[in-house]
């Protein structure tokens, strides 16, 4: 291996003394931690924007799962009841759906019924999100010093005990795990369900949908209040599956990555699902060569890294066919 | 049907404009302290003779010293973040305590202080607290109309005008002591800190430590992350996570809120000891949290409650630190067992030292 500028034989040595097996293995466990929250973001977002709906709003609505999740996880766990325990963490993952779904509702009323701006309506949610979960944060618990249990890591018997693939792929919370079927239902639901189906009309032609018997109105319901719904879930898992603790913007941009890597992804929950991942691990691996204390590069190049690596992966020329053709535009019966 | 939209959206509205003044660029309840001002005030007022309330600042400049000022703090965040808030705002009430009129304004975001410091001055107010860095031009132009009134701002770079004071936050002080006590707990000997950015506050912060951590383990290092925000704890988390797996971190500090969080929160996890960040966070995690840096800032509020009583403000540069009781180490009852008697020791012999003189905590800023 050869480094530019001529480093000694000894950082070299000590360079590939740390990149072994077991670092590659952290960095890629670590990296799909960081990406999870993001890419069920992104993927409700593909379901709503293949609806013809575009919804910025993904900050608020995960900031909303988040709190939601939060919240619930904790007055479950506090009540004296232990049978209930173990119930806690999915109360919470429901609560934070349900969050999530009820400010989609917000956007869905503006957007769909009462066609106003797309990108107003939605950023207005965002602001709506960051004032409500702060307001009532601080209402109910004042300070930081709340905390749950949530999940807890849950290691999979047998196929956790393989070298690297079990640390990388089995050694998670459930939710993890839950996200890539949530990925395979999705994909399936938006390309093989008459529901999907419907959902990809609205998108591309309203009109000639309407024509044909589909309820437009109904139908960009379902799929804006599907999107929220995950980008709740996200905003939730942050929170009750990753860290135990809420804070004030605790996704501190997570929606707004999700919004754009919608666009690299092409509208494609698979897509997605890899940008999402090639954004964790490049995170995961700018921290580690920060810690590497190498000082070649300067930690502000490295803090862009997952920026500029996922935008350059999935940067290709967007066929206009691909994006929703009726996106962002409001249907209005002739 | 539009008649029924039209409610709908002027209700939507009506609940955002509630919500987004309840918040802010920064998390901000840009409403809650305009209201909050005056009812605090009044509270206390009603102990006073009414009289003095309405004197004149000036009056009240050239006041005997016993006629205590009234102070207004303007807060960046909540004013129980267990940190940087929450030390101004115990300064505030101590003063309040000793008869003084106090006011105070929680989670003012930048664009709305210039505003809330006017609001103080027209009721009256002597002295004036902007307790952030991002407050200072709103701070000197407030100061610059209104000549009479005594202010002061958390810019601790020697920014001060005839009527402005700013006050140093000497934290890397204290984190020497942290180091000593790292030095003796890390069993790895490898330290680690996260800043949100590597700004010299932080920078020398990690620094301070990894000194005072050789003084007991010459071979102590550190391994330092900017995490590239000051709010993402899971971020924060991970890169903490991050410097185990590469350098065996086994104590941290923390610069910032998201930082010291997720070094907490790191903790936790794969085993070690974290620091808490300027206010004893003890409570958040009692196994992780060994010592806390904390910041007593009595001591600058008493000397500027004295200085404007007494007609003498002229608007200085306060250096409190260590050696004058402002900044120290706490340590968490829980887990005093855990601390070496000699650890102790050490600390209470290097804090001795920088009061008296003959130790200097090297400064390293980059």
């Amino acid at each position: 291996m050869h480094w530019p500028g001529g480093y000694g034989d000894k950082r070299i040595e000590e360079l590939s003394r740390l990149l072994t097996v077991s670092f590659f293995a952290a960095l890629f466990a670590s990296g799909i931690r960081l990406a999870i929250p993001i890419f069920l973001a992104a993927l409700g977002e593909i379901v709503t924007e293949r609806g013809g709906v575009l919804n910025l709003g993904l900050e608020g609505i995960m900031l909303a799962g988040a709190l939601a999740g939060f919240m619930a996880t904790y007055y479950v766990e506090q009540s004296a009841n232990a049978s209930l325990l173990p119930l806690a963490p999915w109360v919470g993952i429901a609560a934070g759906i349900v969050a999530g779904m009820a400010m989609g509702l917000i956007m869905a009323v503006l957007a769909v019924s009462l066609h106003t701006d797309q990108v107003i309506a939605s950023i207005t949610l965002v602001i709506l999100g960051q004032g409500i979960t702060t307001y009532i944060f601080r209402q109910q618990f004042g300070s930081l010093t709340a905390r749950i249990t949530g999940f807890e890591t849950l290691p999979i018997p047998l196929l956790s005990d393989i070298p690297f693939l079990g640390e990388v792929l089995f050694s998670h919370d459930i939710m993890t795990y839950l996200s890539s079927l949530i990925l395979i239902a999705t994909a399936y639901f938006l390309a093989q369900t008459t529901w999907g189906l419907n959902i990809r009309a609205v998108g591309e032609h309203p009109a000639a949908a309407d024509t044909s018997g589909i309820n437009v109105t109904v139908t960009r319901y379902v799929a804006v209040l599907i999107g929220a719904g995950l980008a709740g879930l996200g905003g939730a898992v942050l929170t009750v599956a990753q860290l135990g603790i809420f804070n004030e913007n605790i996704t501190a941009g997570r929606g707004w990555i999700a919004v754009a890597l919608v666009i690299f992804a092409r509208w494609r929950p698979g897509l997605a699902f890899a940008g999402a991942l090639l954004f964790g691990v490049a995170n995961a691996l700018q921290f580690r060569i920060q810690a590497l204390n190498l000082e070649v590069i300067p930690y502000e190049a490295l803090l862009m890294l997952p920026y500029v690596l996922t935008i350059l992966v999935l940067l290709r020329k967007v066929n206009k066919s691909e994006a929703p053709a009726a996106l962002g535009t409001p249907y209005v019966k002739e | 049907m539009k008649k029924m939209s039209l409610l709908i959206v002027v209700l939507f509205f009506g609940l955002l404009a509630l919500t987004a003044c309840g918040q802010a660029a920064a998390p901000a309840p840009a409403e809650e302290p305009v209201e909050e001002a005056p009812a605090t005030e009044e509270a206390v007022v009603e102990e006073e003779a009414p009289a003095e309330e309405a004197a004149p600042t000036e009056e009240a400049a050239e006041a005997p010293a016993e006629d205590a000022p009234s102070i207004a703090l303007v807060l960046i965040g909540p004013k129980d973040d267990h940190s940087w808030a929450e030390a101004a705002y115990n300064a505030l009430e101590a003063e309040g305590a000793d008869g003084a009129e106090t006011a105070f304004s929680e989670s003012v975001g930048d664009a709305d202080v210039a505003r809330v410091m006017r609001e103080y001055v027209d009721q009256g107010f002597d002295m004036i607290v902007a307790h952030s860095f991002s407050y200072q031009d709103a701070v000197f132009e407030v100061a610059a109309e209104n000549p009479e009134v005594g202010f002061a701002w958390a810019g601790g770079i020697d920014g001060t005008s005839e009527n402005v004071a700013d006050y140093d936050q000497p934290f890397y002080e204290p984190a020497y002591l942290v180091g000593i006590l790292a030095g003796y707990i890390s069993e790895s000997g490898s330290l680690g800190a996260l800043y949100g950015f590597d700004i010299p506050a932080c920078h020398s912060m990690g620094e301070a430590m990894l000194a005072g951590a050789q003084t007991v383990n010459p071979d102590a290092t550190l391994t330092v992350t900017a995490v590239g925000d000051w709010g993402d704890v899971s971020a924060a988390k991970e890169a903490g996570l991050a410097q185990v797996d590469t350098a065996g971190v086994d104590y941290w500090i923390g610069c910032g809120e998201g930082p010291t969080l997720g070094s907490i929160e790191a903790a936790k996890e794969a085993g070690g000891y974290a620091t808490g960040y300027v206010g004893d966070m003890a409570e958040l995690a009692p196994d992780v949290v060994l010592s806390s840096i904390v910041w007593d800032m009595g001591p600058i509020f008493s000397t500027m409650v004295d200085e404007i009583a007494g007609g003498s403000f002229t608007g200085t540069f306060y250096r409190f630190g260590i050696a004058d009781g402002a900044l120290d180490i706490a340590i968490n009852p829980a887990l005093t067992n855990q601390v070496p008697a000699e650890a102790l020791t050490a600390i209470e012999a290097a804090k001795a030292a920088i009061q008296d003189g003959s130790l200097e905590v090297p400064f390293v800023p980059e």
